[in-house]
């Protein structure tokens, strides 16, 4: 075999093997705080996402198909504040800050759900 | 077109397919739908003995198929797939015709990774997600050893030379 | 040239294979939630009559208001006969034959349940008072079934099938999933009642999320995943938690769990008992899951406090 192509083999095969386990070192130690990111539906159409962390405070308000939901972050938790919706389940829900049962408010198709990279195919 | 070379390429495709299909059984280490290539052992050999066109569509050909016959047709692991097949083809033929810098195995290498990269961006626009680079650098020495892997087998059937044997005594 | 001809027989093959999707999906907002159809067989016309199933079962469970077919509504606004149609007439009997069976299902805590419901919006218990009104008018209240469909509600308690109601339309769909010779589907009616058949994998099982604690799955194919509990409902005063579900001897929205989940045959019996199991005891629970052949599993404060002996909990 040539030798100057095994040289340049044994370089690629190191800087690649030398960079994936450099990136994976910094990927596995720099991962304190969870990025969650809340996706805001309506009628299944992505209207909004909101990052848990950076909009923190926050007040949305997102048009449902009935009227309108106001959306708060607060402590990277999100909760419906209001909503003029009869039942008012939404707003009872208060905040959450974990993947799984998204919120929902019938009255208006909307729907949030905490992104997640869940394995399961759903959540009870 | 020369029988012979048919009745080659018609083994040499389901070959692709069957190592293809042996390979779908192997579940995905994170990303859904994420696979290893092993298939690349016979795309890579077709590019240095056969020809760029003949791989082309052996490579094609497998992708189908299997989707096919996995029932994943059309869904987010038959995109990730053809979008992996394509861009490591690519590359592959690169590196094996014209910038002739690596032997066989590092071709192979660099081919590996282009597949799962591709692999990736397909699942990141699928689900959306950014999050999934984060499984890049586990993936990408998982493919750097398929890589190498597929390399040695490949060199070692170009070897044997019986692809080119198979041409001088048919002529094609 | 013939290299060309080949990959044109390339394209014949996607033809071929189209009509196998990997998977069709819909969502229906009813019963005050979202419905998530999946089927991974079938095609657009089955999602539509799915869809239409729990539309129907939506309009005539409705317990707030009229709708254009009778429903309970209707029945608990009339105090003469009511006709109403056969899927509701035979809902309605099979709820008030459960309530004999179930100890702490039943149907007629509609207006009880409001009470509750209004009182803890502005974070208050329900007086003692009230709570006794609505048992007295409970147990002098009852539903005559009569022939040709009629139904009469006698005194002043009101019907809900809201326990139910997401049940039954599962069973319907089931039947209709049968009747096309499907498998392989995933019925969510907001996430409290869950049908599911086969999942398109090697060995079919779904793995449902146990979301009150962390990693925690469970492996299930082909059975009803009913589930209760007081987490989007339920109200914290003075550290204790009240939900919608209210026991019917007593009149408390105290329940023993945070969440119940039951594994059966059958939507409407798995969502009755997943309510019931809110109010029961240990004992109580381990006896129903004999006579009537159904799985739970019981959380309180993130642990399981109980679970059958042949469900296995698996951990990411």
């Amino acid at each position: 075999m040539d030798k100057k192509k095994l040289t340049n083999d044994i370089i690629l095969i190191g800087s690649l093997l030398v960079l994936a386990i450099v990136s994976l070192v910094i990927i596995l130690t720099t991962r304190n705080k969870s990025n969650l990111i809340a996706t805001v539906r309506v009628q299944n159409q992505i209207v909004l996402k909101i990052d848990l962390n950076k909009d923190e405070g926050k007040d949305f308000v997102v048009d449902g198909i009935n009227g309108q939901v106001r959306i708060h972050v607060k402590d990277g938790a999100i909760a419906v504040t209001e909503s003029n919706c009869p039942h008012q389940d939404c707003v009872r829900t208060g905040y959450v800050n974990q993947t799984g049962k998204p919120i929902i408010c019938a009255y208006n198709g909307v729907s949030i759900t905490i992104e997640g990279n869940s394995s399961n195919d759903i959540e009870v | 077109m020369n029988t012979h070379k048919l009745v080659l390429i018609g083994v040499l495709s389901a070959s692709a397919i069957v190592i293809a299909i042996l390979e779908s059984f192997i579940p995905s280490i994170g990303i859904p739908g994420i696979k290893l290539g092993l298939a690349n052992i016979v795309i890579l050999l077709t590019i240095y003995e056969l020809g760029v066109m003949e791989a082309a569509f052996i490579n094609i050909l497998r992708v189908l198929i299997v989707a096919v016959v996995r029932g994943t047709l059309l869904s987010m692991g038959f995109f990730m797939s053809l979008t992996g097949a394509f861009l490591s083809f690519a590359i592959m033929v690169l590196f094996a015709l014209t910038i002739k810098k690596f032997s066989v195995i590092g071709v192979s290498v660099i081919g590996a990774i282009f597949h799962v990269v591709g692999q990736i961006i397909v699942a990141m626009i699928y689900l959306d997600s950014a999050y999934i680079l984060f499984y890049l650098p586990i993936i990408a020495l998982s493919a750097i050893i398929t890589g190498i892997l597929v390399g040695i087998v490949t060199q070692a059937i170009i070897r044997t030379g019986v692809i080119k044997k198979q041409r001088e005594k048919y002529n094609f | 040239m013939k290299l060309k001809s080949l990959l044109s027989t390339l394209l014949i093959i996607p033809l071929i294979s189209c009509s196998q999707a990997s998977s069709l999906e819909s969502k229906v907002f009813c019963f005050d939630t979202a419905i998530d159809i999946r089927l991974f067989e079938g095609e657009k016309q089955n999602l539509n009559d799915i869809e239409n199933i729990f539309s129907y079962y939506d309009k005539i469970s409705d317990n707030y208001k009229q709708r254009d077919v009778n429903n309970v509504y209707l029945v608990n606004n009339t105090n003469d006969d009511v006709l109403v149609d056969e899927t509701l007439y035979s809902m309605l009997q099979k709820s008030f034959a459960l309530k004999e069976e179930i100890r702490y299902f039943n149907p007629l805590c509609g207006s009880l349940a409001k009470k509750w419901k209004e009182s803890l919006k502005s974070s208050q218990i329900l007086d003692e008072a009230t709570i006794q009104s609505e048992l007295s008018k409970l147990n002098n209240s009852s539903v005559l079934f009569k022939d040709n469909n009629l139904i009469q509600r006698l005194g002043g308690a009101e019907i809900d099938l809201g326990a139910v109601a997401k049940g039954f339309a599962l069973d319907e769909v089931k039947k209709y999933l049968v009747s096309k010779s499907f498998s392989k589907y995933l019925i969510n009616s907001g996430y409290s009642s869950i049908l599911l058949g086969q999942k398109q994998s090697d060995d079919g099982l779904f793995s449902v999320g146990l979301s009150d604690i962390d990693n925690a799955y469970l492996k299930l194919s082909n059975c009803f995943v009913s589930t209760s509990g007081v987490s989007t409902q339920g109200v914290k005063i003075d550290d204790q938690i009240y939900s919608h579900i209210v026991n019917p001897y007593t009149g408390s929205a105290i329940n023993n769990y945070d969440t119940v989940i039951v594994i059966s045959s059958s939507g409407y019996l798995g969502d009755a008992i997943s309510t019931s199991f809110m109010l029961s005891s240990i004992d109580e629970i381990k006896q129903v899951e004999q006579t009537q052949n159904v799985k739970a599993i019981a959380i309180k404060d993130k642990n399981i406090v109980y679970k059958n002996e042949s469900l296995e909990v698996y951990y990411h």
